[in-house]
């Protein structure tokens, strides 16, 4: 276990790298010239020698990525060009909403996803599981984008009962409870529907299993063999999923901040695509992607942990 | 140790599974006896029928499976008659089973202890169960250290993938045993497992015969592991028992044709240098059975008479055949060869 | 003395594919059928069925809700929706195929070379592939627009980069187990040069499950444009994208909800048709791929 736990982990570490190699060189893959390309064409002079400067352009490629890695390792992503703030200042304000939207999106995608899916599985073939097979599917169809979309046309421009612009601050938590509402909710409908099918087909599969039919011939009641002795067996590759599944998540999460005018890493990454604010650009993606790498490596740990038979590998009699 | 009223009996058992609008009859006028004490060995090929015969016993059958004809009785009372709360009684405490592949029959995510205790709350009243988890916990350990599981106080925490498979395969008996059911129905228990391991198995089961006088359905394609354990024998063939009696006399001296060639078929000492005997032709396929005797194209003293009308099962010197040679009013002519070859 | 059997290579000319009747025999296969081929007809009789151009303004009649003149209203400047909504279905499958299919063409060389040739290559490309998926899908398109610049070629070619590692992966696997067929084997003792070998046996044996991921990639990547194109960073105006009538409608979603109403409605449609197409054919093919599939990006 610790051998494997060793390998992952420089596995990752090996993605971390080649992805700031990747970023550093990114302004290089396209023919041009690095100052155009991040400034557009019609750049004042002064700040294209900034530019220049700020990103050491001057100097050879590989010293570029070297500086970029050396300084990430560092917490130094450089300055934005605006501002002149410290890029990682910048994201530091922005990650916690962004975090805790996530999270929250994840929370709600499970409290509906998992039981919708388990009452499915505990009626199969009926019209109930066809239903519950009918709505899955729609959630999964729609893009979290629309669902935001249409969440904010029905609550907060017709309804008016939730807000629908900003994320209120974190000095008055009911405040931004409220705020978080519509943005997790849209975020989590498509997570329903996949939880729900996954959920739902993992029970099927444990259900027909050899063991479950011990349970049976040991006149097991029917309620403990289901919630207790199958699913057990069938959350834990559904946990694995959720891990996995991250990244997908975060980057759906840049369409809601911005459809809900959340502050949050999606919002500042647009915007300063906008703006041509490329320190930012470089450093957001930078650090959603070690957030995915890092979900990723928890969730393949945890998969681990929770299976005994992965946990105790190699204890055999 | 046998004698009295059956302790199960099966009585004419027809199953049939449906696959959409095909359905086919797996087994047939299944019939057989088991005693207190007795160990019945039921023998025959991949898809003869044995494990069908098993899961309807235990009602316990696919959910395309259905039990359409004949009766089960266990202890004189009807089983097709019970309601699933009844029935559920029954598993585990009055008939237990112990299946093919100890691999994967427990259940990985719970320690053998929990799975061992939860057997036996399931078959308390819930104002009896409280309080005994220590109990119960020390009958399992108990249990465990009879089935020859070492250091079972330490391993009755471990999971199931922890043991190798002959260990796996004692805590299901363990498990089996626990609720101490009268007959226990054995389904190719040692198939998975190497020779030594499944000598112990046997001698393990032999044991609960003689000093639990346990009833044991033995359930096998292994003539040899049956000839030593069993006290009787069921032969079958294509869904149908085609021969039925104590050991020896069926191993000794066959009479359904089937069987003799089973027997034929197992290399020996004895006749080394011998081609090894193989039976022609193939079981029939169950969905496109043949009218008349099912073992008729691969048999070697066919006659007409035996594609036309089903051979009934008959009574020879205290055990029974399914086979028009046996069957005096079956129009069968039994040539002098024939005769040979049966006395 | 009965000749030892040769391996002999199965032949059909596609292994797996799916019979017509297969697919209209299920609830779900029918449906997406009938809305794939409903969409193919739009797409290529587009202008012909729009009432209006889809850039044909009028400031006048702007920002109306649907009528008689106008189905589906009209948008700011006064276009009419339907017209723009028709015409954006060219847009997104025109976008969406091209770079699907492009991400399988990639996805599947690289793919099949890092199985078939094995060591340092693949664990080369393995890594590489590893990195790229490591970038949430919209995020890597967003820095690589950044870069790039935004448009609709642009467009294309991030979905070709985020999509073709998945593919990748999926044509490896595949391979690794076509590899150790019998009769690869014995080609390959018969002195068959490398490539005949891939292109005569292997591929055909892998392409029917891939098709599969193309059925079940394209909402992704039509969702993936829309969103893009939301922003902003995808297909610029005038082009009408799907996107960007939601993008324009909700900057104005307070004066009327209809352009998010039929564009979302639009979207949803197509991508449950394809979705539910991309299911079946799952189903008929190969069942056992539900299971090894990766999570499909959607945004």
């Amino acid at each position: 276990m610790l051998v494997y736990l060793l390998k992952r982990l420089g596995m990752t570490l090996l993605v971390v790298v080649l992805s700031m190699v990747f970023l550093g060189l990114l302004v290089h893959l396209v023919p041009g010239d690095p100052v155009k390309i991040i400034l557009g064409p019609r750049a004042s002079e002064a700040l294209s020698a900034l530019v220049r400067q700020e990103m050491d352009l001057d100097e050879p490629v590989l010293v570029q990525v070297w500086n970029f890695m050396v300084g990430a390792a560092q917490a130094d992503l450089g300055q934005d060009f605006a501002s002149r703030l410290p890029v990682t200042e910048i994201l530091a304000n922005a990650l916690p909403h962004t975090v805790i939207l996530a999270l929250a999106s994840l929370g709600l995608a499970v409290l509906a996803g998992v039981p919708l899916g388990v009452f499915a599985a505990s009626h199969p073939g009926t019209w109930i599981d066809r239903l519950t097979g009918a709505v899955s599917v729609s959630l999964i169809t729609m893009p979290a984008f629309v669902a935001g979309l249409l969440l904010l046309l029905l609550f907060a421009v017709s309804l008016d009962a939730l807000p629908a612009v900003g994320s209120g601050s974190f000095s008055d938590p009911a405040d931004y409870v409220r705020h978080l509402i519509l943005p997790s909710v849209a975020l989590a409908l498509t997570w329903v529907g996949y939880l729900a099918r996954l959920v739902r087909v993992n029970m099927l599969e444990v259900l027909g299993s050899p063991y479950i039919r011990t349970s049976e011939a040991f006149g097991l009641r029917p309620r403990l063999i289901f919630y207790k002795y199958a699913l057990k067996n069938a959350i834990i590759p559904t946990i694995a999923m959720l891990g996995f599944g991250f990244g997908n998540l975060l980057g759906s999460a840049v369409f809601v901040e911005i459809i809900f005018s959340r502050p949050g890493l999606g919002t500042l990454l647009v915007d300063s695509i906008e703006t041509r604010n490329y320190p930012i650009v470089r450093g957001a993606v930078l650090v959603v992607t070690v957030l995915v790498v890092l979900a990723n490596l928890l969730a393949d740990l945890s998969y681990r942990l929770l299976d005994p038979r992965i946990r105790l590998a190699g204890k055999e009699a | 140790m046998s004698g009295g009223e059956p302790l199960l009996e099966v009585d004419g058992l027809e199953v049939t599974y449906q696959k959409g609008d095909l359905s086919h009859v797996a087994l047939q006028d299944m019939s057989l006896q088991v005693r207190a004490g007795e160990i019945l060995g039921i023998v025959g090929e991949s898809g003869c029928g044995k494990s069908t015969l098993s899961a309807a016993v235990m009602r316990l059958l696919a959910a395309n499976g259905a039990i359409t004809a004949g009766s089960i009785r266990l202890k004189g009372q009807e089983l097709r008659s019970l309601q699933p709360a009844q029935l559920r009684q029954i598993r585990g405490r009055e008939i237990a089973m112990i299946f093919q592949d100890p691999l994967t029959s427990l259940n990985p995510t719970f320690r053998i202890g929990t799975q061992l205790v939860d057997a036996q709350k399931a078959h308390m009243s819930r104002r009896s169960r409280r309080g005994l988890d220590r109990e119960l916990r020390r009958r399992a350990i108990d249990m465990l250290t009879q089935v020859g599981i070492p250091d079972a106080q330490e391993r009755v925490d471990h999971f199931p993938h922890e043991f190798s498979g002959g260990m796996r395969q004692r805590i299901m008996i363990a498990l089996a045993l626990l609720l101490e059911p009268a007959l226990l129905i054995a389904d190719e228990p040692t198939s998975a497992l190497d020779v030594t391991l499944q000598a112990q198995i046997l001698e393990l089961l032999s044991r609960l015969r003689t000093e639990r006088g346990t009833a044991i359905m033995f359930i096998s394609h292994d003539l040899g592991v049956v000839s030593q354990l069993c006290d009787r024998v069921v032969v079958m063939y294509a869904g149908q028992p085609v021969e039925e009696g104590d050991v020896a006399s069926v191993f000794e001296r066959p009479l359904h044709p089937y069987t003799q060639a089973l027997l034929g078929a197992i290399p020996s000492r004895k006749r080394r240098g011998a081609a090894l005997v193989t039976i022609p032709g193939r079981v029939p396929s169950l969905a496109d059975l043949p009218q008349g005797c099912r073992f008729a194209d691969r048999c070697q003293f066919v006659q007409d008479v035996n594609r036309g009308a089903a051979p009934r099962y008959v009574g020879v010197d205290g055990r029974r055949v399914r086979c028009n040679i046996y069957d005096p009013e079956s129009g069968y002519r039994p040539a002098a060869a024939v005769q040979e070859s049966i006395s | 003395m009965a000749a030892p059997a040769l391996a002999v290579r199965p032949r059909r000319p596609l292994p797996g594919l799916a019979s017509l009747q297969q697919v209209t025999s299920r609830p779900a296969g029918l449906f997406g059928l009938a809305v794939v081929l409903g969409l193919l007809v739009i797409v290529v009789l587009g202008p012909l069925l729009a009432p209006y151009g889809y850039s044909e303004q009028n400031i006048g009649e702007r920002l109306q809700g649907p009528s008689a003149a106008h189905l589906f209203g009209t948008d700011q400047l006064g276009r009419d929706l339907l017209s723009r909504i028709l015409v954006g279905t060219r847009v997104a499958l025109g976008v969406a195929v091209p770079a699907v299919l492009g991400a399988l063409a990639c996805g599947l060389v690289i793919g099949v070379i890092a199985g078939y040739v094995g060591r340092w290559v693949d664990n080369v490309l393995i890594v590489v592939m590893d990195t790229l998926q490591a970038f949430p899908a919209v995020v890597l398109a967003l820095a690589l627009l950044a870069v790039l610049g935004a448009s609709l070629q642009n467009v294309i070619i991030v979905i070709i980069v985020s999509f073709a590692p998945g593919y990748a992966r999926v044509a490896r696997a595949l391979v690794l187990v076509a590899k150790e067929n019998a009769y690869v084997e014995a080609e390959r003792a018969l002195g068959a040069k490398d490539l005949r070998i891939v292109l005569v046996h292997i591929l055909p044996n892998i392409i029917a499950p891939m098709l599969v991921l193309v059925a079940m990639d394209i909402p992704a990547a039509i969702a993936v444009e829309a969103g893009l194109s939301f922003l902003g960073v995808g297909v610029q105006p005038p082009t009408p994208s799907w996107g960007i009538i939601l993008s324009d409608g909700f900057e104005r979603a307070r004066e009327t909800p209809w352009p998010i109403v039929f564009a979302s409605l639009a979207l949803m449609v197509t991508t449950l048709g394809f979705t539910m197409l991309g299911e079946t054919l799952r189903d008929v093919i190969d069942p056992r791929i539900a299971r090894v599939r990766r999570w499909r990006r959607t945004v």
